[in-house]
């Protein structure tokens, strides 16, 4: 996207110093109502994050314990069903 | 006859018989015999309840039943309880839970481990109606600082008898908390206090029951007295002992407390910060850390009485020395360091310059997030027997940083990383005051006269753990260090250095505190990472008899 302020120097547009000085607090307003929300969403992402982490840590705790099941088969059916759980948790 | 080690102390009121005879019959099937059962019926309307109690006083000497007048409430018939007891402890029983078979039997044991003892209590669980065990309450050792924002030793609790009737017994102010109330008045003056790490109670959640009524998450609606009882018995404790605290209940959870600074004065603080001055962004602005820290103190803290050291590398920008000396103005003294980078020598060449009564070690990648933090920290510093403050660190995305230093195999890590904010962690760990092993130095509290009397931090470890060591230290000399969730404070984690520790520094922090940190006194032997460990469920599973069952009297049989 061209830079307005530019933009308009390149065609003759003059504009006084005061008109200059507002446009940029707006935009200085601007930059900042758009900063504050990304930090809004990044305390958004914290929280899914954080979410995450206690299923991803639950997860863990549970494939630690099948692969302690001492029998084969039994250990690979339970890793089966946590591979589904786990896979619709995430969902 | 010979007084009984222990009086088991059960006031009754229109009981179930099937739940009541349980609960007695889990006495009766005790493995330890020396034990009577004192039981009082508050006037249940129930001809039947009356009516197994004498069945109960009739099989067996021990079961001593009386029958009040009048109903009196909770308090009136757990006093007149108290009055028949004549073992040298007492164990509070609910008329509708039930204690484990080796129960008394292991109270015991601990007791003859340690006989200063006065108050032992013990791990529980929850029984659902049907009788099935749930949500064990696997407890850490004894900690003040956690008894006075939940009643966390609950059952089993067994208590010295003399010091009962010294403290004249359960208060009739606190009715519904009256057990929490005769608790803190017992441990003040408690010799020792221990900790059975074993699930010796069921508590059995019946409608009604407070136990059901946690459990369903409405303990409020059950007994909404019993919680404003709570805050009474909390606020005479402090009163009692000094701590210069209000008490509030929580706004989510019924059974939690916090304590909210109320300083008769404000003694100096003094901030040390070390740092390199180094810039980093923070919420999409590039900042210097050591200006925003200080800008943010500033700004945002309430206290009055404090000062800032910044102990300064040799390389640190002039203009972020000018910024913090704008902004902190006669608060605060520069100390410059020209030798190489050691954390611990920097923080004590920052104690040596200042002057305060307590010194609060910080990072310079810190920000305040709790306008009174420096007076939270000052209530907790000022009590005796406590050797450091450290509280909620959140990162910039508002996760937490640091709920506690927890240890799993003798090596300090922070239980909780990473997890949302709101999380209430294992019985509430994230949200209630409580004594640990150690907290992170990022944010730390502790009296000038104790740093002094350690040796501040040990230099053997410049980079890592110097903070775990220090309170390690404190620890060692009977000392506590508290952790407090409503300190909160924003870290901008590791910016000024890498995280990795050397495996020398594991080795060294093992050598010097395996004997203490393999067998953290605040964890519990079946937790692991601050969770029930799978071996936990063995805890619940139904064990050998080792008495033959009583048969269940006509009364209970209806």
């Amino acid at each position: 996207m061209a830079d307005p302020i530019n933009s308009l120097e390149a065609h003759g547009v003059e504009r006084s110093a005061a008109e200059l000085e507002a446009e940029i607090a707006k935009r200085d307003e601007e930059i900042l109502r758009l900063r504050d929300l990304l930090i809004a969403r990044d305390a958004e992402l914290g929280a899914v994050k954080g979410r995450l982490k206690i299923i991803e840590d639950h997860s863990e705790r549970m494939s630690r314990l099948v692969a302690r099941i001492p029998i084969p088969g039994l250990a690979w059916i339970a890793s089966a069903i946590l591979r589904v759980l786990s896979a619709s948790g995430g969902r | 006859m010979a007084a009984p080690r222990f009086s088991i102390v059960t006031p009754v009121y229109e009981t179930p018989t099937d739940v009541l005879w349980l609960a007695i019959e889990s006495v009766l099937a005790q493995t330890f015999d020396d034990w009577e059962l004192c039981l009082v019926d508050d006037r249940s309307p129930s001809a039947q309840v009356r009516e197994l109690l004498d069945q109960c006083a009739a099989m067996d000497p021990r079961v001593r039943v009386e029958h009040r007048a009048e109903n009196g409430g909770i308090v009136a018939a757990s006093n007149t309880a108290l009055a028949m007891a004549k073992g040298e402890f007492v164990a509070l029983l609910d008329h509708d839970d039930r204690l484990h078979p080796d129960a008394l039997a292991l109270v015991h044991e601990a007791l003859l481990g340690d006989p200063e003892a006065d108050y032992v209590y013990t791990d529980e669980d929850k029984m659902t109606a049907k009788g099935h065990h749930a949500g064990p309450f696997l407890k850490p050792d004894w900690s003040p600082e956690r008894m006075r924002t939940q009643m966390y030793t609950c059952h089993l609790s067994v208590l010295r008898r003399a010091l009962v009737e010294e403290v004249g017994g359960f208060d009739p102010d606190c009715e519904g908390a009256q057990d929490w109330d005769l608790v803190l008045k017992v441990t003040e003056r408690a010799r020792a206090v221990l900790h059975v790490p074993r699930i010796l109670y069921h508590w059995r959640g019946i409608e009604g029951s407070t136990a059901a009524a946690v459990e369903e998450g409405g303990g409020e609606a059950a007994k909404p007295w019993a919680f404003e009882a709570g805050t009474r018995a909390i606020a005479a404790h402090c009163e009692r002992t000094g701590v210069q605290a209000t008490v509030a209940r929580d706004a989510g959870d019924p059974g939690v407390y916090h304590l909210n600074p109320a300083l008769r004065e404000e003694p100096l603080v003094s901030v040390v910060i070390p740092t390199a001055g180094q810039s980093r962004e923070v919420r999409y602005q590039q900042v210097n850390l050591i200006g925003h820290c200080v800008r943010s103190i500033v700004a945002d803290s309430t206290y009055r009485n404090y000062e800032i050291v910044v102990v300064a590398d040799e390389g640190t920008p002039a203009e972020a020395i000018a910024e913090i000396e704008a902004a902190a103005g006669d608060r605060l003294r520069i100390v410059p360091y020209d030798r190489p980078f050691s954390f611990a020598e920097k923080i004590n060449v920052g104690a040596v310059h200042s002057r305060g009564e307590h010194l609060l070690l910080l990072n310079d990648d810190i920000e305040v997030a709790t306008p009174n933090w420096i007076e939270r920290m000052v209530m907790y510093s000022s009590l005796d027997g406590v050797g450091a403050v450290g509280g909620l660190l959140l990162l910039e995305d508002g996760r937490i940083q640091h709920a506690g230093v927890g240890f799993e195999g003798g090596l300090p890590g922070h239980p909780y990383y990473g997890y949302p904010r709101d999380v209430p962690g294992y019985a509430n760990a994230v949200r209630i005051a409580r004594d640990l092993l150690a907290v992170t130095g990022a944010c730390l509290m502790t009296r000038r006269e104790l740093f002094e009397e350690v040796g501040g931090l040990s230099s053997t470890f410049p980079v890592n753990y110097n903070d775990v060591d220090y309170c390690l230290k404190q620890v060692e000399q009977g000392r506590r260090v508290v952790y407090d969730p409503d300190l909160v404070m924003i870290h901008f984690e590791s910016s000024s250095r890498s995280s990795d520790v050397a495996e020398w520094e594991k080795a060294q922090l093992l050598h010097r505190w395996a004997g203490l940190t393999t067998s953290n006194r605040f964890g519990n032997p079946y937790l692991k990472n601050e969770i029930p460990r799978a071996a936990s469920a063995f805890l619940w599973a139904k064990r050998r008899k080792l008495r033959p069952r009583r048969r269940r009297p006509a009364a209970a049989r209806a």
